[in-house]
């Protein structure tokens, strides 16, 4: 019964820890570690690698994942975004992602209002606002 | 012969053969069906049993299971951090190769365009 017990209360346990099993797992990589592949894709962000936390670098390499399975106009819009993508603060990247998340969820028409509207912006000259200093 | 007949027919013959047993052998059935009623009321307070085991042993190792439990907890969180970390990954991709710049997001205007849904 001892043993039935144990067995019980490791499992309880183990699946209130599943997620931290399922996930993988933040490690620190230096740039000469990744692969060929990961370092073309990520190359725009080569110099501050080293410097990136795990948890900034796991995200950045399945970003990475998915860069051989772009078009050539995403590989390209990809990179040249990355730089500036990496220097935004963590709050202003979650901004950035709400947004982004609430512009998919609308309607077809609505998108491209918003998109739009930017560019209306864009064309008057409106200063785009400029990533914060890598502190 | 219709079915209620063969009904009839069929339960008469199954009579006639359950009046013909020897008492061995009535015996021996009796105390089967004992042993599969006791096996089932074992198996239902089994279940019962397991719980109040791990009750008694968290009251026996209270400290033990508290360290445990707020372990998995701890680790739990995490790891749900991480899982939602992935599904963000997969966001920035598209984000990043959709056709507004990332900084279009953080534009003063953008929340108020994003959240005029009548226009």
């Amino acid at each position: 019964m001892a043993q039935r017990t144990r067995a019980i209360i490791l499992f309880g346990l183990l699946a209130l820890a599943q997620p931290a099993l399922a996930a993988e797992p933040y490690v620190f990589r230096f740039w000469s570690e990744l692969t060929a592949e990961q370092q073309k894709a990520l190359a725009p962000v080569a110099e501050d690698w080293n410097n990136f936390p795990p948890r900034q670098q796991t995200r950045l390499l399945k970003v990475a994942r998915s860069y051989g399975k772009l078009s050539a106009t995403q590989q390209q819009r990809m990179q040249a975004r990355l730089r500036a993508w990496v220097q935004m603060t963590p709050e202003q990247r979650l901004l950035a992602r709400r947004n982004y998340q609430k512009l998919i969820e609308l309607p077809a028409q609505k998108q491209v209002q918003v998109k739009q509207r930017w560019a209306h912006i864009q064309s008057e000259g409106a200063p785009e606002p400029e990533p914060p200093e890598t502190p | 012969m219709n079915e209620q007949e063969f009904i009839a027919k069929v339960t008469e013959a199954l009579d006639e053969g359950a009046g013909r047993l020897t008492s061995p052998t009535v015996e021996a059935l009796r105390a089967g069906r004992r042993r599969a009623l006791a096996g089932r009321r074992q198996r239902d307070a089994g279940g019962a049993h397991a719980w109040v085991a791990v009750l008694g042993w968290a009251h026996h190792h209270s400290r033990m299971f508290w360290l445990l439990l707020l372990l998995a907890v701890l680790l739990g969180m995490v790891g749900y951090q991480m899982l939602n970390d992935q599904d963000a990954s997969d966001l920035d991709i598209q984000l990043l190769t959709d056709d507004l710049p990332p900084q279009a997001y953080l534009h003063g205007d953008m929340g108020s365009w994003l959240n005029a849904r009548e226009q």
